[in-house]
């Protein structure tokens, strides 16, 4: 994020009061798991302290989404079947549906549909990593899922200009990002990148949200972002959920350098994207 | 690290620092002891030795009791794969736990290391998927004796890590044995090519446009008296000799611009002696037809030379024997009629005997004359029958008569079978067949014996035999019998007057009338001629069926 933007950025958020936070418990996940040898009996401790997240870990565990044979009953088992890394996604997951799931102010903007979008986009995020080799999977899951939390900042924190985003992009048939930066001189991946570094999430996943509309802007991030920025229009022609507005941009030319994904390999990504989204709903249980 | 409060950080104190401190020291000891690990997998090539270093290290970083390894089958189902050894744990019942089939195909789809519960809370399983080119071609199963919620985060992390290098080197090993069966079958293609090369009797010498050698093989080497193959690369034209580089520096030239060039004809010295050679070229093209260089042939013609001087030689030979043959007959006429005239002019019995004498070498010079007239007809394709119809079977008689006279010492039976038919044939030449058989028979029957002649008609063909008892012929000789002045050598026949033309006129007489000699011997056992004409009841039509007459 340039200076400029910094700063129109803190002007914007210096207008909210009281922002979202994430439970304690995910940093003392994150500070446990610092240490190399610590154990999944230990992590799983801290996690079944807290019975909500403990029970949603469980279901999603259980779900079709990962599709283990046999049921998986505690969140030791599902640390040593899964691996350290997903469970913690997974608890970071269903802590920010916690943390956003409060409705909206505008009224006008679908809340159910938007999360369809993201868990799309998560889901998409997460085939094309796959596909590309990346092994930390859950970690694109949750770029997609958040890709477009800026919008929910906008729809709960600043609902009048909100209000005229939306309208813009009705009548002029326009893209929410496009709307936004006229109207507000922010985007929602402005505003979603300063979220998540409030947060203190990875520096790869703030990178990824801040330029999935432009990924040439990421830098080190650059396949990350490129994935996040692929996965929003491959979500977008599945016609998975809705972001706020019809428009699918076009994919950017650094996003088709960094990935290399050739034409011939579209039709399975796109069955297997269509999949994986349908198995992933399962997190759309925590938003209701 | 029991959290009092986990919703909260805790508070670093100096003994949490020690043991923070002492688990990041044995972490990095497990992390070298696995890069160690890797070093050796990467050392390996056959897959069975890969597979089992990678059990044995993943055995090692797990304390794990025994390990099982599953494949794919060539049916696509995963299956325990024997060859590594499977020394899976053995419990109640003597019955190893197997992982259940959905779960080998959940750590495959999924590609990612698990652990599956066992029997008791004690007792779990760690499968690590083997992934080559993204798919789970192999799966490690080990059986843990430890709770599964003791291990480390980073155990599982090396586990995945040795997996990925040892899924790398099995790539590698595939695809270095790949490259060397492959460099072997392109060794032996050339060595095959090479030897095609060199196994032509004719010279091959590529060279390209620039004028250097691509190719040369060892016959052209050799023409051109090169002194060593290794020229590969060089000019051509210093490695030639004066008179054969303008040649082929010409044909060269002819080649590249017209695209082909009438053969030529130099002359190469080798160790004092000069060699014909002709030379021909064509271009050297790529699959596009774009022109590479030009191949030039050279041939020994000195073979060729050779066997053309031989049939000069044989021409002349057969002209000079018919001329002379003329020649000699006019005066020996001259002579025979004098010496008729002298003996009815012969006064004393001494005087009449020596002109006998004379009369009778006369004829021998006659018939030895005549034979040698014969043959260089039939050489020439000149010789003439006199067709007329009659009966075969009257020759007998006649011939055997002229040969009772030859020899007294031997018994000579005839056998006429009944129904040799009347044909055409000449009379003349067929019992010169009959006389030829039936005193061969004789001269190579030295001891006496009995000699029979016998006639016959076989489906249609006339069938002559000539069987005799004496010396025999062996069957190397058999196959030059029938060739003129080809005499049976050896002590018993160089007593044996004669021409060696007789069987080759009885040849050239029997394939005038059609038909075919043959001989059935061995040595002291007698032979048995055969002459087989077919019966013919007109006189072949001219421009009829080819014939040598």
């Amino acid at each position: 994020m340039t200076i400029e933007t910094t700063d129109r950025v803190r002007r914007v958020v210096d207008r909210i009061a009281g922002l979202p936070t994430l439970p304690a418990i995910l940093s003392s996940i994150n500070r446990l798991m610092v240490n190399p040898r610590t154990s999944a009996k230990e992590v799983a401790q801290l996690i079944s302290s807290d019975p909500s997240i403990t029970s949603k870990v469980l279901r999603v565990v259980n779900s079709s989404f990962y599709g283990f044979p046999n049921r998986i009953s505690t969140v030791t088992h599902a640390i040593v079947i899964l691996g350290f890394n997903t469970v913690k996604s997974i608890v970071l997951s269903t802590s920010i549906f916690d943390a956003l799931k409060k409705s909206g102010k505008s009224g006008a903007f679908d809340r159910l549909a938007f999360w369809r979008h993201s868990i799309g986009v998560g889901a998409c995020s997460r085939v094309l990593a796959k596909r590309l080799g990346f092994t930390a999977l859950e970690e694109f899951f949750i770029a997609g899922l958040l890709h477009d939390v800026g919008k929910i900042i906008m729809d709960t924190y600043l609902p009048e200009d909100f209000h005229a985003v939306l309208k813009r992009v009705q009548d002029q048939d326009c893209l929410m990002v496009e709307a936004e930066q006229s109207t507000l001189g922010v985007t929602h991946a402005d505003l979603g990148g300063w979220l998540l570094g409030r947060w203190n999430l990875s520096a790869g996943l703030v990178e990824s949200v801040t330029h999935h509309h432009n990924p040439a802007l990421a830098g080190e991030s650059l396949r990350a972002a490129a994935i996040v920025h692929f996965g929003d229009i491959l979500a977008r022609a599945l016609l998975i959920g809705s972001g706020g507005d019809r428009r699918i941009p076009i994919v950017s030319d650094a996003a088709w350098g960094a990935l290399g994904i050739k034409s011939e390999a579209f039709p399975g990504i796109l069955t297997e994207c269509q999949e994986e989204s349908e198995r992933a709903m399962i997190f759309l249980e925590f938003v209701k | 690290m029991e959290a009092e409060d986990p919703g909260l950080p805790q508070n670093p104190t100096p003994d949490s620092f020690r043991v923070e401190a002492e688990s990041l020291r044995k972490a990095y000891e497990e992390s070298r002891a696995v890069q160690a690990r890797v070093r050796r997998i990467r050392q390996l090539r056959t897959p069975g030795d890969i597979m089992k270093e990678f059990s044995e290290a993943a055995r090692a970083s797990l304390g794990a009791a025994g390990t099982q390894f599953y494949v794919r089958d060539q049916a696509g189902a995963m299956v325990l794969y024997n060859r590594t050894g499977d020394t899976a744990i053995r419990r109640q019942g003597g019955q190893p736990w197997r992982p259940p089939k959905e779960l080998l195909e959940w750590v495959a789809r999924e590609r990612r290391t698990t652990t599956a519960p066992g029997t008791s809370e004690k007792d779990w399983h760690v499968l690590v998927p083997l992934v080559v080119a993204g798919e789970a071609s192999g799966i490690l199963v080990l059986d843990v004796p430890q709770a599964a919620g003791d291990v480390a985060q980073q155990t599982i992390e090396n586990l995945t890590f040795l997996a990925e290098e040892a899924a790398a080197t099995l790539i590698a090993a595939e695809e270095h044995a790949r490259i060397g069966d492959e460099l072997g079958r392109l060794d032996r293609e050339k060595s095959f090519l090479a030897n095609i090369l060199d196994s032509i009797t004719n010279g091959i010498l590529v060279v390209d446009l620039d004028g250097r050698v691509l190719q040369i093989n060892r016959n052209a080497a050799a023409m051109l008296d090169f002194s060593s193959l290794d020229v590969i690369g060089q000019d051509w034209e210093p490695l030639v000799a004066g008179n054969i580089r303008i040649e082929l520096r010409a044909l060269l030239d002819e080649t590249i611009q017209v695209g082909f060039a009438m053969e030529r004809l130099v002359t190469t010295r080798l160790g004092g002696t000069e060699f014909p050679i002709a030379v021909g070229s064509s271009l050297l093209r790529d699959d596009a037809l774009g022109t590479l260089g030009v191949i030039l042939v050279f041939r020994d013609m000195t073979a060729s030379r050779g066997l053309e001087r031989l049939r000069k030689l044989d021409q002349m030979k057969s002209d000079f024997v018919a001329n002379v043959s003329h020649e000699l007959r006019t005066p020996l006429t001259s002579i025979k009629a004098y010496c008729e005239a002298l003996t009815g002019m012969a006064k004393s019995e001494r005087e009449k005997e020596f002109l006998k004498v004379i009369e009778e070498e006369g004829d021998r010079l006659l018939e030895l004359i005549e034979d040698l007239l014969n043959v260089s007809r039939l050489a020439s394709g000149a010789m003439k029958l006199n067709l007329d119809e009659g009966d075969p079977s009257e020759l007998v008689p006649e011939a055997v008569s002229v040969s009772r006279v030859q020899s007294a010492r031997h018994r000579i039976i005839t056998r006429v079978e009944p129904g040799v038919p009347r044909m055409v044939f000449d009379r003349n030449k067929l019992k010169e067949i009959l006389i030829n058989l039936v005193s061969n028979a004789i001269k190579y029957s030295p001891s006496g014996g009995t000699i029979t002649l016998s006639m016959g008609v076989r489906e249609n063909n006339l069938r002559i035999d000539v069987e005799d008892q004496g010396i025999g012929i062996s069957e190397e000789d058999q196959k030059n019998l029938f060739q003129q002045f080809f005499r049976v050598d050896g002590s018993m026949s160089a007593q044996v007057g004669g021409t060696g033309l007789g069987l080759a006129i009885v040849k050239g007489i029997a394939e005038a009338h059609g038909g075919t000699v043959t001989v059935r011997s061995a040595p002291g056992k007698g032979s048995v001629f055969s002459v087989i004409l077919p019966v013919r009841m007109e006189a072949p039509k001219p421009g009829g069926e080819p014939s040598p007459f």
